[in-house]
């Protein structure tokens, strides 16, 4: 088990063995994501309430999901790089950060385009959708952190601790619909009694979500690759494995 | 012909109606696809960008010895 | 105590000392970060007075009314203990319509109307087809 830790920390073989899953990972997201886009708006039944207009949810919630787990991972990545001084564990952080950040985009958006006819307004300033922007907020300050230091180690030290302080607001942002009166309606697939969602509807919500989490996976392997060359520059095995010395 | 043209995009404009939200659904799931895309070809051009830089310095530092 | 015990330690004190000043944060602004007010809130009168805030609440059945050929809309919302009779003049959102969730912007008029300026309908987090939302209303007559 040591030894397994030991590998995967080590940037070589992790290059190489991102290198081999990310194309798997690309492929199943592929597949599902195509399939549950094509089941979320023609296969599904329209809304009894909402008409067609409720398919955006097929691409608003498992954006918003994602756009939690990405910072939990990231945070957990950076804590990880803080405590056991694992240069790896902060580059796969500072990978987390752009796709967090599209995540949380899209979220914003799609519910954006799902509240003018729905609600009735693009936006408004209640519980969720201020907490989401406060973690677009986030990744955007990690990632301008990150750009203003120089020297990688001090960054990554400094940009871990923001991500930490950051995490706060995942539960916020989670919380929120329950905790205060908010425009959002409260959570469907997650409260404890059955979710009040048709199973048709739930299906390609849930094919989807396991997709866009494939998805995370392919592109963060293949982003943590472009920064790990760029980290071991001047390292032994990069200029072995590239093929280019 | 033309009238095969024609019926088929009705057909197609049919099968692709979202009712009154044809604008709002379709904006949504395009957007997705988009930044989705996106962020694939950012990824694979970092790493590019990576093994270019790579390959420069390397030819530099050749030409030093 | 190894270097590795101190980070980890210091980690779990940076978490634990953000959480709980969001915490106290977040009670501190629990009256600012609420957003609209119930009906029986603004009958207790704890609904600020002379400056615009929020009302949510159900719209009562049957107490919609359109005066014809305008805009203006007027309709009762209730959270089954006491109600708030709204006026409002502009385009209401599609998922408006009696007994729906409803969040109305506005002020109290001095004769007790609630005067909106903007009326957003609050979605449920039920989401089912048409045919079984038909079915809950009314039970598929029995075949004999």
């Amino acid at each position: 088990m040591r030894k397994f830790w030991h590998e995967l920390a080590s940037p070589p073989h992790f290059y190489r063995l991102a290198g081999r899953l990310s194309p798997w990972f690309g492929w199943v997201a592929a597949v599902l994501i195509v399939g549950s886009g094509w089941a979320g708006l023609f296969w599904a039944p329209p809304d009894y309430q909402q008409g067609d207009a409720f398919r955006i949810i097929y691409v608003h919630v498992p954006s918003a999901w994602m756009s939690l787990f990405v910072y939990v991972v990231m945070a957990t990545a950076a804590a990880i790089g803080l405590i056991w001084r694992i240069k790896l564990a902060h580059a796969v952080a500072a990978s987390c950060a752009p796709l967090g950040a599209s995540f949380t985009f899209l979220a914003l958006a799609t519910g954006s385009i799902w509240g003018k006819p729905m609600w009735g307004t693009w936006w408004e300033w209640d519980a969720r959708l201020t907490s989401e922007l406060i973690l677009l907020f986030l990744y955007a300050g990690y990632m301008a952190l990150r750009g203003s230091i120089d020297d990688t180690a001090r960054a990554d030290r400094a940009s871990a601790v923001l991500a930490l302080v950051g995490v706060v607001n995942v539960p916020i942002i989670h919380y929120s619909v329950i905790w205060w009166s908010s425009l959002h309606q409260g959570p469907t697939v997650t409260k404890l009694d059955a979710p009040s969602i048709a199973v048709s509807m739930l299906v390609p919500l849930l094919t989807m979500s396991f997709g866009f989490m494939c998805y995370f996976a392919a592109v963060l392997l293949a982003r943590v690759r472009g920064e790990v060359l760029e980290r071991e520059r001047n390292a032994r095995w990069v200029r072995q494995y590239s093929g280019l010395s | 012909m033309g009238a095969t043209i024609f019926w088929f995009i009705m057909m197609l404009g049919d099968i692709l109606s979202m009712g009154d939200y044809t604008a709002y659904v379709w904006s949504a799931y395009g957007l997705t696809l988009l930044v989705l895309v996106g962020n694939i070809l950012l990824a694979r051009r970092r790493h590019s960008a990576a093994r270019l830089d790579l390959g420069r310095r390397l030819q530099a530092r050749e030409g030093e010895r | 105590m190894t270097p590795r015990r101190q980070r980890m330690i210091l980690v779990g004190l940076v978490l634990l000392g953000v959480g709980l000043a969001a915490g106290f944060a977040l009670r501190a602004f629990q009256e600012n970060l609420l957003y609209f007010y119930s009906p029986s809130e603004v009958a207790a009168g704890s609904a600020p007075a002379g400056r615009a805030f929020r009302v949510g609440g159900m719209v009562a059945d049957g107490s919609v009314e359109r005066a014809p050929g305008s805009l203006e809309v007027r309709f009762v919302l209730t959270d089954f203990a006491h109600t708030v009779p709204v006026r409002y003049t502009g385009v209401l959102p599609d998922l408006f319509r009696e007994g729906q969730g409803t969040i109305a912007r506005g002020r109290l008029s001095a004769d007790g109307d609630f005067i909106a300026e903007e009326v957003l309908a609050k979605h449920d987090e039920n989401y089912m087809p048409p045919e079984v939302a038909q079915s809950l209303v009314s039970p598929p007559a029995r075949s004999e």
